[in-house]
This record gives structure tokens, sequence and C-alpha cells, in this order.
């Protein structure tokens, strides 16, 4: 196994389609049927998982691009969010370890520990599931999910179809 | 004698809805400005109709975008966002297996009308419907039925089942051949 200085994460790209918004990222995972939302650190980390660069070299693209400097940590923590959500190539996903130090810190331990005041967002990815109250008949409760994304418009029919109104 | 129209009540959900709605289709639509208490009343309508992603787009430059009940909105565009991007892609499938048999389709219904708003996933459909020539239908539920596409793709329209083949070359002539780009821009 590769040591963390010399690891050079890889981005996945296959079977994931992917829409960028100018805060946050989407992407559905078609291997698993899973729809997440990544942060704008998250964003920037994925995106320079080239297969080339190393940790302490994304560190320094990430500063460079957000003009802030970049705790190698939150560089990290990414990887580590990344790889949980099989973001990463497997074989890279397979090396990414955070810390034990930080694979023990709550959310808000890190944010005190990295600087509340840090310019950089802790990165953070969160599956997308369906609002709470969209609930009603149309959606969730059908327990049509073609694709694995309720049918929260239409009709669902026999076999899981979503069927326009 | 004309009878005066009655007034509708500010706080009726429908003329929330209206307001939440109005200009919501656009480019750049003003923020909305009813109170929170007002939103969370016709949140569950605006989403259990599919309108959460128009609703949203009101909603995110408004003081309103960090309230509980404008989270769910903001998660419904997310959501809608994705399941057009996703249904961009099974298009692109759709359409290259039907023409690798040499059947042409022709998008409708959901899809065509979505690209006319301003941002892809405002306009949120089920299923993915295109038309065919009336004699290859059987044949494109063949090949659509083989194929491993995650939503369902609808070639099955009775209006254009007794199209003739005079009417098929009108119809053609007045469809929009898309670039495979046209399709994610």
């Amino acid at each position: 196994m590769k040591k963390t200085e010399h690891l050079t994460p890889r981005a996945r790209q296959e079977e994931l389609v992917v829409r960028e918004l100018p805060d946050e990222m989407l992407i559905y995972d078609l291997r698993r049927h899973e729809a997440h939302c990544l942060n704008q650190t998250a964003t920037s980390v994925w995106k320079h998982c080239d297969g080339k660069t190393t940790i302490k070299g994304i560190m320094k693209s990430l500063a460079k691009e957000l003009q802030s400097p970049v705790d190698e940590r939150i560089v990290r923590l990414a990887l580590d969010q990344l790889a949980k959500f099989h973001l990463l190539d497997e074989a890279e996903a397979l090396s990414v370890q955070l810390p034990p130090e930080m694979a023990r810190m709550s959310r808000r331990e890190m944010m005190r520990t990295l600087g509340v005041a840090a310019a950089v967002a802790l990165p953070l990815i969160v599956s997308i599931s369906a609002p709470t109250t969209a609930q009603a008949a149309s959606c969730v409760n059908s327990g049509c999910t073609p694709g694995g994304i309720p049918c929260c418009v239409g009709t669902c029919k026999a076999g899981g179809i979503c069927t326009s109104p | 004698m004309r009878r005066r129209a009655k007034a509708v009540c500010r706080e009726s959900p429908g003329a929330l809805i209206a307001t939440a709605l109005t200009s919501s289709w656009r480019e750049s639509s003003t923020p909305l400005s009813i109170s929170e208490e007002e939103l969370s009343k016709i949140v569950p309508l605006l989403l259990g109709s599919g309108a959460g992603a128009l609703g949203w787009g009101r909603v995110r430059c408004a003081d309103l975008r960090e309230a509980g009940a404008a989270r769910e909105l903001h998660q419904a565009y997310r959501l809608h966002t994705l399941q057009a991007e996703v249904h961009q892609h099974e298009i692109k499938q759709a359409v290259a297996l039907l023409r690798l048999d040499e059947i042409e389709p022709v998008l409708i219904k959901g899809w065509s009308v979505a690209r006319f708003y301003a941002e892809r996933g405002l306009r949120p459909y089920g299923d993915i419907d295109l038309i065919v020539r009336p004699d290859q239908r059987v044949k494109a539920e063949g090949v659509l039925k083989n194929a491993d596409l995650k939503f369902y793709v609808d070639v099955r329209h009775d209006e254009f089942e007794d199209v003739d083949d005079q009417r098929w070359k009108g119809l053609y002539s007045r469809t929009q051949l898309l670039q495979s780009d046209a399709l994610i821009a």
C-alpha cells in the first residue's frame, strides 16, 4: 500500500452523472443508484484528483484556487469522504485513511481544530433524498423509485414505472 | 349589472402559490417576499405538485433561503436537477439504441417542454416520451425493453397510431434535429 505522502488519488469517472452548480456539485452514482451533493471544498478536491497529484499537490492547488491557505487535514478529510461515497477509484480509495485523531472528531471539533475562521469551508458530502414534505402520494411513499430517484411527479404504475401526469 | 369579483385573501394558499411561482421559470426572477409561516403553508403543495424546484428559484436569493421549509425546496431542486441530468443520459442511450435498428424517434412532452425553462430540472417529468412511426412501434418497444434503462421510455401514444405516411413525413419535417451535445447543453 502506498504511503500517504505518495498517494495520487484519482476521481472516479465511470457510471457517474455529474451536474455542477454555482456553489455545489450533484452526482448520481449509476452503479449504486445513489445521489450526492458536494460542497465547494469537496468539489474542488475531487476535481484535483487526477491520478497524478499528491495530497500536498492538491493542497497547494486548492490554496491557489481559493486564494487562501489550506490545511492538509482539510484535503485528507475530503478524500476520506470521497472514498466513503465511492467517488474515488477503488484502488486509491483503499489507501485513503484519516489519521486516527481526526477519525474520532465530530464535525464541530474539526471546525474548532482547523479554525472556525478559516476561509475554506470543511468539505461536505451529503446524500440527496426526497424532501420530507414531498411525501404526498406522488412521491416517496408511492414506493416507486426508478433509477433510485423518487417518482415525485406523475404516477407510479406497476413495475416501478414513473409516468408523466 | 357587473358582479364584483371576490377578493382573494393574501393569505389563501392559492394566492401564496401564485405569488411564489410568478416568473419562477425565468432566468432572473425577483426574490420571494413572503413570511416564513406563509412559506411553510405552501411548501407541501409546491413539492407535491412537482413545483418545488420552481419555488426554490424564487427563494434562493431571498432572506427565506435558510428557513427550514426553504431547505426542502432546495432539496427538491437538487433532486429534479439531477433527475434531468440522468434523463439526458438515458435519452442519449435510448436514441442510440433505436437508431442501431434504423428507428428514428422524436422526443415529445416532458423533455421537449422542460428545455425551454431557464434551467433543466425546473420542470420535472417522470418518464421519457418518444414517438416513432406506427409500423416501427412494436420493434421500438422490443429494443427498449431489452435495454438497461433506469427510466421508463414510453413509445405508446395512441394519438399518433393512425398517422399515415404522408402525415409522418410532414411531422418529421417540422421536428428539430439536435446534436448529441444539445442534450447536455
